[in-house]
């Protein structure tokens, strides 16, 4: 039970799929959306409590919750969050409410299915976070392939099926191999599949850079990282607005939530031993990410490649293996979850207009739609990492601890923040700038209240971290050291 | 005074089948004659759990591996039963002669994985056989199914002559046939041990081909093509875990103390089959023949588990073979439903003329491919266990690699089924087909979130 005297965690992972059988069961196709807005955002009233009641001094995981699953192969179904979780289950939360929102009007055909495999998503990404068993981990990690192949699959734009598996075979190719990890880790430590109790073991040495490997591959394409990644640009362009979103603000994050929650504690020598090859190709991903992302004249595909670079900041901080750098990793997620998750709504609500993502057809927007311009202006200025913008705490940080790590790699952090930098104005002057081409100017119109109303939580969010940081460095902090604790 | 209680179950489906031999050449109706069926293996079915212990000094044995094969043979018996009566091809008068040979058929196989002794095994795997000769060409009009019955035959009589060799080479080298008696002497035998490979390799061989394992596989994507297709699914299961279930005991008993000698090939023929299955499902275009190409794959998965050589090795497989049986029967269950034909370019749009039928299809697939949550994937999870345990981790990453590829064609069937449009119109599922859909389908997701041995 949790400290609540309530199955809290397991109460909010599987909510959802009551919702999503909810929506089956109505016979009225117009109603789904409906169930599916009040699922989500019953599911993030749900999760207040789960802030409020977490106790920021106790580093070890809360709310934990044990049943009996498989008696035979001592695996049992156990969840629990400790800081760095609980961010990402708010992040999860919150991402969700917003993703039925940005499909509200754009998804017209399949209505139900939609929707139903968006809560069965909600269900799984909450598990991934909340799991404390390997075997319930992988389980959801794997299961989070199916909605999400369907997802691009369906409701994808043309190109939607070459990366809709594409996305499959690349992740479940990467995860195949976590999987005999998994296994072999089980008889090394014990024959349990407990997280906190495999973290305890002491595993030769040898061993360590064979699992290390193991779980890197698995990880490293769901971040993605530089050589792993060809798979982001087609699946992110291709899904649907709250397919891109969720792939930018959760499933990316996955991946390093991995790195920090098995890697880090089941291998420390072979971390320790791999450190400056991860950071090495961490700054290959930034400054290539930067490059590629330069060329790119489709908007979305523009943002996805710009999600590789911005990741590579992310696997530098947590490969470089101190406090700062690895709390500014962590916060960094979270930026990127939001920020990058805005940038794709501001596209998905623009593409619904006009049709098109080719950015030579775009231009002037800030004559005929002013609000959308506002909003849109903030998260560029976000993404840049503008001071008093959250990604300038998260990059800060890094930036920090890679400074005190290693001073020859910081030599190439101003490179990529120079080169984020360009991309992101000149984009800016693209779009919003210039003058407006006959042929969108009369398919513009403003935003709408609903629009707007899913901006605002991004646009709060970006300014509370970016002002006053405290509020999620604090949860973090005791779970961080908690992590940094296992290098030593 | 032999005690017979061992083999009640047999002994009452014996009962069964002969009151059935007679009595079904009254029965005019088609449901009649499957329900009968059904109550049958239900039947047997209730008794099979409740006897244990050996028969004829050991040569018989029902065991809690031996009694899950049964169960599995049993369930494939009445599904199977139930796929034909919804198969237009099979004439109206001959659905009692389709039925008694499934019975007999499964008769064979519930003898053969109980036998602990070679002879015995050799008669049960001939009755099996001679069953699936006949019924691999049921459909006489058909030249396809004609080809596929006289290549079974021909090739099938073949091993079992490799197979009567193998046993006469154990036979005089430790003057006896049943295991026990292998097992006690193997230590102990003074000719060449060339001399025991050899007979070992034979009666291997003889096994692999039944099983449709590499390299005696080439046989199984005809046969499976040209026969009907329930029979296609009947073979797909039962002979294929009657063959395997019996070379885990023979190899696991017989053979124990000498694993040297059968390991090596054993691992040889499992990745080979693993492999030639996963590269050859790629490029079809047939869906039961891409069915018949993955079901060799899932043979050599099965396989695998026999060289972990342990109890948790003997659990293993009759836990994979009975999510494989609900899996894979889904599977031609959602393709019988489907009057258009068995190429996968039929199935374009289906999910948008019957969402069920889609979503049935694409749990099976995700199944067969090994993801969570569905049965397949805990099944494929126990056999990597199994065979980590006993320290073949090599083993257990190359098969994985080739997992990947099933991956990609069966995703492309989903494919086909979701992504694209298309003008199906289906006529309504037969209520037959939709409780086996549902029956198979609960199964298939309750073995993947609740994974229980029997």
């Amino acid at each position: 039970m949790g400290e609540l005297g309530f199955p809290t965690l397991s109460f909010l992972i599987f909510f959802p799929l009551l919702g999503a059988a909810l929506i089956f069961l109505v016979k009225k196709e117009s109603l789904a959306k409906f169930i599916a807005l009040g699922t989500t955002l019953l599911n993030l009233v749900f999760g207040i409590p789960l802030w409020t009641n977490f106790d920021k001094t106790n580093p070890q995981f809360q709310f934990v919750e044990t049943f009996w699953w498989i008696p035979f192969l001592n695996a049992y179904y156990k969840v629990g969050i400790d800081g760095i979780s609980l961010l990402f289950v708010m992040l999860t939360l919150l991402i969700s409410v917003l993703c039925v929102l940005c499909s509200w009007t754009a998804i017209k055909q399949r209505v139900k299915e939609f929707y139903a495999l968006l809560l069965m998503m909600e269900t799984i990404m909450l598990g991934v976070f909340c799991a404390l068993d390997m075997f319930l981990f992988y389980v959801f990690w794997e299961a989070m392939l199916i909605p999400m192949f369907l997802l691009i699959g369906i409701w994808g734009s043309h190109n939607r099926i070459y990366a809709s598996v594409k996305f499959v075979i690349f992740t479940f190719a990467g995860s195949v191999l976590m999987l005999i990890g998994i296994i072999v880790l089980y008889y090394a430590g014990g024959k349990t599949f407990d997280v906190i109790e495999l973290s305890k073991v002491q595993l030769p040495v040898n061993l360590q850079y064979w699992l290390f490997l193991a779980f890197f591959v698995a990880f490293a394409v769901k971040v993605p990282m530089f050589p792993f990644h060809t798979w982001l640009p087609d699946a992110h362009t291709e899904a649907p607005t709250a397919g891109s979103v969720i792939l930018a603000g959760i499933l990316l994050k996955v991946g390093a939530y991995g790195f920090l929650r098995f890697t880090i504690p089941f291998c420390p020598e072979a971390t320790l031993g791999l450190k400056e090859m991860m950071q090495i190709i961490s700054v290959i991903a930034i400054i290539y990410g930067a490059l590629v992302t330069l060329m790119q004249t489709d908007f979305k595909r523009l943002i996805a490649y710009s999600s590789i670079s911005h990741m590579g900041f992310v696997t530098l901080g947590i490969f470089t293996l101190n406090k700062e750098a690895i709390e500014g990793a962590i916060l960094q997620m979270i930026n990127h979850g939001i920020v990058t998750g805005a940038l794709f709504m501001c596209i998905g609500v623009i593409y619904e207009r006009t049709h098109t993502r080719d950015l030579g057809k775009y231009g002037g927007l800030g004559k005929v739609v002013p609000i959308f311009v506002f909003f849109y202006t903030l998260f560029s200025a976000a993404a840049i990492g503008f001071p008093g913008t959250n990604s300038f705490i998260g990059e800060f940080l890094i930036a920090l601890g890679v400074f005190k790590d290693w001073i020859f790699l910081g030599a190439f952090l101003p490179m990529g923040f120079v080169l984020g930098t360009a991309y992101m104005v000149w984009l800016y002057y693209r779009v919003v700038l210039k003058e407006v081409p006959a042929e969108i100017k009369d398919q513009l119109y403003d935003l709408n209240l609903r629009e707007v109303l899913m901006f605002i939580p991004l646009v709060v969010l970006v300014f509370m971290i970016g002002f006053y940081p405290q509020v999620f460095l604090g949860v973090l902090k005791d779970s961080v050291i908690q992590i940094i604790n296992f290098l030593t | 005074m032999i005690n017979l209680t061992p083999l009640f179950p047999e002994l009452l489906f014996i009962g069964f089948t002969l009151f059935y031999f007679v009595l079904g050449l009254w029965i005019k109706k088609r449901v009649v004659h499957s329900l009968l069926v059904i109550a049958f293996s239900v039947l047997t079915l209730l008794t099979l759990f409740q006897v244990q212990g050996e028969a004829f000094k050991g040569m018989f044995v029902a065991d809690s591996f031996s009694q899950t094969l049964k169960l599995v043979f049993l369930i494939n018996l009445g599904i199977c039963s139930l796929l034909g009566m919804n198969y237009s091809q099979i004439k109206y008068e001959l659905f009692y002669e389709f039925n008694l040979l499934l019975m007999l058929s499964t008769l064979g196989m519930m003898f053969m994985v109980s036998s602990k002794e070679l002879l015995s095994v050799f008669l049960s795997l001939e009755f099996m056989s001679l069953c699936l000769y006949l019924l691999a060409g049921f459909v006489v009009t058909d030249p396809k199914a004609n080809e596929a019955s006289l290549k079974y035959y021909l090739l099938g009589s073949m091993f079992s002559a490799l197979l009567i060799l193998g046993i006469s080479i154990f036979y005089s080298i430790f003057e006896g046939t049943t295991f026990k008696i292998i097992a006690e002497n193997l230590l102990l035998i003074s000719q060449h041990p060339f001399y025991l490979f050899t007979g070992i390799i034979l009666i291997l061989s003889a096994f692999t081909f039944k099983a449709g394992l590499a390299p005696f596989h080439q046989w199984s994507p005809d046969v499976y093509e040209g026969a009907p297709t329930p029979v296609t699914a009947f073979m797909s299961v039962g002979p294929k875990v009657a063959a395997i279930g019996v070379m885990a005991s023979f190899l696991t008993e017989a053979l124990s103390q000498k694993p040297e000698l059968w390991v090596g090939p054993l691992i040889f023929v499992a990745l080979l089959t693993a492999a030639i299955g996963n590269v050859l499902a790629l490029r079809q275009v047939n869906l039961k023949r891409l069915l018949a190409y993955s079901s060799i794959a899932h043979a050599g998965y099965l396989l695998l588990a026999v060289i972990a050589c342990s109890t948790s090795g003997l659990k293993t497989i009759s836990f994979y073979a009975l999510v494989y049986t609900f899996m894979n029967l889904g599977a031609f269950a959602t393709l019988i439903s489907f009057p258009q034909g068995e190429r996968i370019n039929a199935f374009l749009g289906l999910s948008q003329a019957n969402l069920f039928l889609a979503v049935s299809m694409l749990v099976f697939l995700f199944s067969l491919t090994g993801l969570p949550p569905f049965g397949g994937f805990v099944a494929k999870f126990f056999i990597f266990k199994s065979i980590i345990e006993s320290g073949y981790t090599w083993v257990a990453v190359i098969s994985i690699l080739f997992s990947i590829l099933s991956a990609y064609y069966y995703l492309r069937v989903g494919v086909k089924m979701f992504f694209y449009e298309g003008e199906i119109s289906l006529p309504s599922t037969p209520l037959s087909l939709r409780l086996i859909l549902v029956f198979t389908l609960s199964f298939t997701i309750i073995l993947g979130i609740f994974p229980f041995l029997p």
